[in-house]
């Protein structure tokens, strides 16, 4: 499945580990090096999403400052679909690559981008 | 003890909706708590606290979109009800379509944007953008049906074009405009597989333009208007009844031993309404050639119709009792409800067609036939609050005027089949009955 831009950056914050929501926007921002500032409300309407969709779940809570926090993590299918986000992106890089070092995409690229 | 931005974010976090509070509101507030402190804020900004309102309602959107589909099927429905109200009500006739050619289609669109958003095709702005916008073009579209309607009348009474019906075409373009742009975000959302930005960018606006024109042709079409808003209501009443607490389904059994009127009161009953509106409704049909008969047909067709609603009265009798046993009280309600709809009937039926009071008690008949039905449905429906009674009026509005004008014919079929498994089950029951065995099926 196809993720938005929003949901690949969430899932990516939360692919190194279990993380508190806040926590997840601070990666979110970090790994993008600032170009990605996802708003606290998005966050959540995101995660929440991703909940029902089963790509994350809740994982523990706490309250820290009287500031409750609640943990999320990557489920197996949460792992599978940032893989596969992932290989879509890596194959579309290498092909834009190899055709802007002036060369054409290996064979295997060439069946794979067309598809 | 609470800071100043500790109470605007509460304040604010009130736009959201119950459910959503229940489950996000704490951990969201420590979050843009947090989020306030990395940057030095002492007070919520204006443009956040909009947002965050906005972010809101549509949350309270998607969350009440069943309510809000179910709504647009009612508006649509009642709407299609001015064509029966021309006679009896003309003012109302004449405000009625309005609710399916402008409210139902708005209602609609809400629901829609509600669905796209939860499904997160798009983002709470884009959806606050495109539900505005969308509105924006359905209003255009119903001023610019308007001046359509006024243009073709006055072309028809040789009149020349008022300015108003000369705005058609620019208002019809106006909505067509307003509908392409309200469409974009929802299809720059679809089209996420495509990764250039300026691809997909370019994609959605053409669709957009290329599919606005349909889209909203269908929207302000009432069949078109109903049939969607009836598939999208099934569609998340399906989707939410996973998430209600078991048991909200159920329609309860009959206790332990209940007891049925005996087998030959409940053949009589069932034998009286077949005879009774078998022969009303042939003489409805073929009356004016009776001998002895002085009407014409229309007058028979009336006087039948009236006294086979009458004749239907024990077959409903029955049906109460055997729904007496269920713990709801509405049960017991709804054939009251229908035998009050039978007598209506045949009063409307008696008044004649030159009386004016025959649409008047048709109708009134077709409203209690309505409420009746939806009394049965209600139970039965997975949802709660608002949803189920816009629901069970749904099922109400849609089924009381054909029951009102086919009921009577089709009772005798109706109380065939009831006597037919009456029979059959009189036959196929086992000797030795474990008591309490018997179940609500068998009246």
């Amino acid at each position: 499945m196809a993720v938005s831009e929003t949901e690949f950056w969430v899932l990516t914050s939360l692919g190194a580990g279990r993380r508190h929501g806040y926590a997840v926007l601070q990666q979110a921002g970090a790994l993008s090096g600032g170009v990605v500032r996802l708003r606290v409300t998005t966050l959540y309407a995101t995660l929440d999403r991703l909940q029902r969709a089963g790509l994350v779940m809740a994982a523990g809570e706490e309250v820290v400052d009287g500031r409750a926090r609640r943990y999320f993590e990557l489920t197996a299918g949460g792992r599978a679909a940032l893989e596969e986000e992932t290989e879509r992106l890596e194959l579309r890089a290498r092909a834009a690559r190899a055709v802007l070092a002036g060369g054409a995409p290996a064979p295997a690229l060439r069946v794979a981008v067309a598809r | 003890m609470k800071t100043v931005r500790q109470r605007q974010y509460r304040k604010l976090l009130a736009w959201f909706p119950a459910v959503w509070r229940r489950e996000w509101e704490e951990v969201v507030f420590g979050s843009l708590e947090d989020d306030a402190d990395e940057r030095g804020l002492a007070a919520v900004p204006a443009v956040e606290a909009w947002r965050l309102r906005g972010h809101g309602l549509i949350e309270r959107l998607a969350a009440a979109r069943a309510a809000v589909s179910t709504a647009a099927l009612l508006a649509a429905v009642a709407g299609s009800a001015s064509v029966f109200l021309v006679d009896p009500l003309p003012q109302v006739a004449a405000v009625l379509p309005a609710l399916s050619t402008l409210v139902g289609p708005v209602l609609l669109t809400a629901a829609l944007v509600g669905l796209a958003y939860r499904g997160g095709l798009l983002s709470a702005s884009a959806a606050g953008f495109s539900l505005v916008l969308g509105g924006l073009a359905l209003g255009g579209a119903f001023v610019a049906g308007q001046a359509w309607s006024l243009g073709f009348d006055q072309a028809d009474a040789g009149r020349p074009q008022s300015g108003f019906a000369t705005a058609f075409l620019p208002l019809l373009v106006t909505a067509w405009i307003l509908g392409a742009t309200a469409l974009t975000p929802l299809l720059h959302g679809a089209f996420r597989s495509v990764d250039s930005r300026a691809i997909r960018g370019g994609v959605a606006v053409g669709v957009a333009v290329v599919a606005a024109f349909g889209v909203g042709v269908a929207l302000i079409s009432p069949t078109s208007c109903a049939l969607a808003a009836a598939g999208m209501t099934i569609a998340t009443v399906r989707q939410q009844r996973h998430t209600l607490p078991t048991g909200t389904t159920a329609a309860a059994s009959p206790g332990p031993g209940q007891r049925l009127w005996p087998r030959w009161v409940r053949l009589l009953l069932t034998g009286v309404t077949l005879t009774g509106t078998g022969v009303s409704v042939a003489f409805a049909l073929t009356g004016s050639s009776w001998p002895g008969y002085t009407g014409d047909g229309t007058a028979a067709m009336n006087l039948g119709l009236g006294t086979a609603a009458v004749a239907a009265v024990p077959l409903l009798l029955l049906a109460g009792y055997a729904l007496r046993s269920r713990p709801r009280h509405r049960h017991s309600l709804a054939p009251v409800g229908a035998i009050l709809a039978a007598l209506l009937t045949a009063a409307g039926q008696w008044a004649g067609v030159n009386s004016d009071w025959q649409w008047p008690l048709l109708l009134a008949a077709a409203a209690l036939i309505g409420f009746s039905i939806g009394l049965l449905v209600m139970p039965t429906l997975p949802v709660r609050g608002f949803s189920k009674g816009a629901l069970s009026a749904a099922a109400a509005g849609t089924v009381g005027i054909p029951i009102v004008t086919i009921g009577p014919v089709t009772t005798p079929l109706i109380a065939t089949a009831v006597l037919i498994v009456l029979l059959r089950r009189s036959r196929q029951r086992p000797t030795a009955t474990t008591p309490g065995s018997i179940t609500t099926a068998e009246v």
